[in-house]
Order: structure tokens, then C-alpha cells, then sequence
């Protein structure tokens, strides 16, 4: 399957409030990745994302802690709404795509701050025995953090990614 | 050809890709239309491509860590979308990302986050459910 021949059947199977552009371009999200024959480059392995590993160290140490630096525990609903991704007889996906107008949360009875991520770029993709190769990606990222009603039916305050 | 797709799946209630996260991953200032999201080694599925996602088909454990800035507010607007039951603050902006995925037999690393794309990208104060008035 292609990116293009799914987003002929989002194109043609559910009403997007979007511009098709960003079906064809965002559907894909993170990681995906496109074989394209560039140029190939090195991969240090021990030089991931350095910064992103220091504060993944202090979210550890933060996670275990109380109040609003901790991860909860709560289970949060999906949206009601959302999009039949596979075509007009497949299921509801309770998610909508990045476009102007389009709800940005997934999760519903919420309350709060979101940051909606769509970008594209590059990168080393490296399987094991190969030679690196740069490709193209796309990601769809967001959070969600605030106040939200859970499945218990309780207030809860938390943090969420869609990744 | 897709070779990758990571996301952490989707429940049993349907909640779509989304998983609970520690609030000291996130940092936003609303009012100056900037935030950032950092985490490390989350724990997601490779589903290889994107309709074997939806579909729930085979996938292998994978890890992604990502550093994201949200900054240059491009614009405002107050939203309220009766039908999805809705409504918010809406800041339009420009989102940078450098992410890291793995799996037992591939990595991948992108590029400086100063190369990325921005194809879509906001921030928002929003209000649905029981919220939603």
C-alpha cells in the first residue's frame, strides 16, 4: 500500500474538513519513511539525541514524583468524532488529521493546552548488517496536557502524546 | 515504501495513539505562542506502515524519543465547531522537530531539528465534552 492509494480511500470514503494535501502529506505521520536512494551517512549510534536523553532523565525523575510533573494514571476517553481512515465501510478512527478547523485533541471531557506537530524532514535510517541511508520522514505529534474527566468519571489533571 | 510506523496502538475504548506522559515533558507559554515537548526511549510498536497500524496487524517493539519547539505565532483565532462539540483559542505557529526511533534491527536518527519541515503546526487552549459550553 502507498500513501497515495490511502489517501484515495480517505479521499473518497469520509467527509475531511481538510485540504486533501494534508492527507496525502500527513496520514503518514512519524516514521514514515520512503526509500529514496540519497545519499547514505554515518550513524553514531551513541550520539542520539543527547538533549532529548538529559531531560528524558530528569522526566524519569520527575515521573515519580506527585502532583503536575507526574504521569497519571487515569485513563482518559477518545474523542466521540474522527475519520474512517480505511474507507466509508471501515471503522471510525477517533482522530482527525492536521488541518485548519480540525479538532487537535484526541481525547475528550479535556480541558488544556495542546501543541500540534505536523513536519516533515530527514534523516539516518540504519538496519543492522547495512549501510545507513538518509530518507525522508513525516510526524504527527501532539500533547495534550490539562484537566479531563476519565473513564472513572473523575476530574484528573494530566499529560498525554499522540505519537 | 514505508518501513516504518510508530505509534503506541490503539485501546480497546478506542483512543487513538495516545498515551499518558509525564507534564514535565511539555512546556508551553500560551501567550508568547511557543512550547516544547521532550521525551526519551518511549515505548511504542513498529507497525511498518501505516495501514497495518490501522488495521492492528503484526508489529515489533520499538522505542522513540523526540525533542519538539513550537515558536514564530503566526496568528490567532477563537474557534467553536458545534458539530465535534469543540472550542478553543487557536495560535497558529512553526513546529521544529529532531526525533530517534529504534528497533531491535534499525534506528532511525533525523536530521537537526533546524532542518525540519514545518507542514502543519499550532497551539491551543481547548475545551470539548463536558468542557465544551
Amino acid at each position: 500500500m502507498t500513501l497515495n492509494k490511502l489517501a484515495l480511500n480517505v479521499a473518497g470514503g469520509v467527509a475531511y474538513p481538510g485540504h486533501r494535501h494534508f492527507t496525502q502529506r500527513l496520514l503518514s505521520r512519524r516514521g514514515f519513511l520512503e526509500k529514496t536512494g540519497l545519499t547514505a551517512a554515518a550513524l553514531a549510534a551513541a550520539g542520539l539525541l543527547p538533549e532529548v536523553a538529559r531531560s528524558g532523565t530528569i522526566s524519569s525523575t520527575a515521573s515519580a514524583a506527585h502532583g503536575h510533573n507526574s504521569t497519571t494514571t487515569a485513563t482518559p476517553l477518545p474523542i466521540p468524532g474522527g475519520l474512517q481512515l480505511l474507507g466509508p465501510s471501515g471503522p471510525l478512527f477517533h482522530v482527525f488529521l492536521p488541518a485548519s478547523g480540525a479538532e487537535p485533541s484526541t481525547i475528550t471531557n479535556f480541558n488544556g493546552f495542546i501543541g500540534w506537530a505536523a513536519v516533515g524532514g530527514k534523516g539516518t535510517h540504519t538496519v543492522s548488517g547495512q549501510a545507513p541511508e538518509h530518507l525522508p520522514f513525516e510526524a504527527d505529534v501532539r500533547f495534550m496536557r490539562g484537566e479531563f474527566v476519565g473513564a472513572d468519571g473523575r476530574n484528573h489533571h494530566g499529560a498525554f502524546a499522540f505519537i | 515504501m514505508q518501513i516504518h510506523d510508530f505509534n503506541p496502538g490503539i485501546t480497546e475504548s478506542g483512543l487513538f495513539w495516545t498515551i499518558p506522559i509525564s507534564e514535565s515533558t511539555i512546556s508551553v507559554n500560551f501567550a508568547a505562542g511557543k512550547a516544547s515537548f521532550q521525551a526519551s526511549d518511549v515505548d511504542v510498536e513498529d507497525y511498518h506502515d501505516v495501514v497495518n497500524a490501522l488495521m492492528d496487524g503484526p508489529e515489533v517493539d520499538a522505542e522513540v524519543s523526540w525533542d519538539i519547539r513550537w515558536s514564530h505565532p503566526m496568528g490567532r483565532t477563537k474557534l467553536r465547531d458545534l458539530k465535534n462539540g469543540f472550542a478553543g483559542d487557536f495560535v497558529q505557529n512553526v513546529a521544529q522537530i529532531a526525533w530517534a526511533g529504534q528497533t531491535d534491527t534499525a534506528t532511525f536518527v533525523s536530521d537537526p531539528a533546524e532542518t525540519s519541515v514545518n507542514e502543519f503546526s499550532l497551539l491551543a487552549h481547548e475545551r470539548n465534552g463536558v468542557f465544551f459550553s
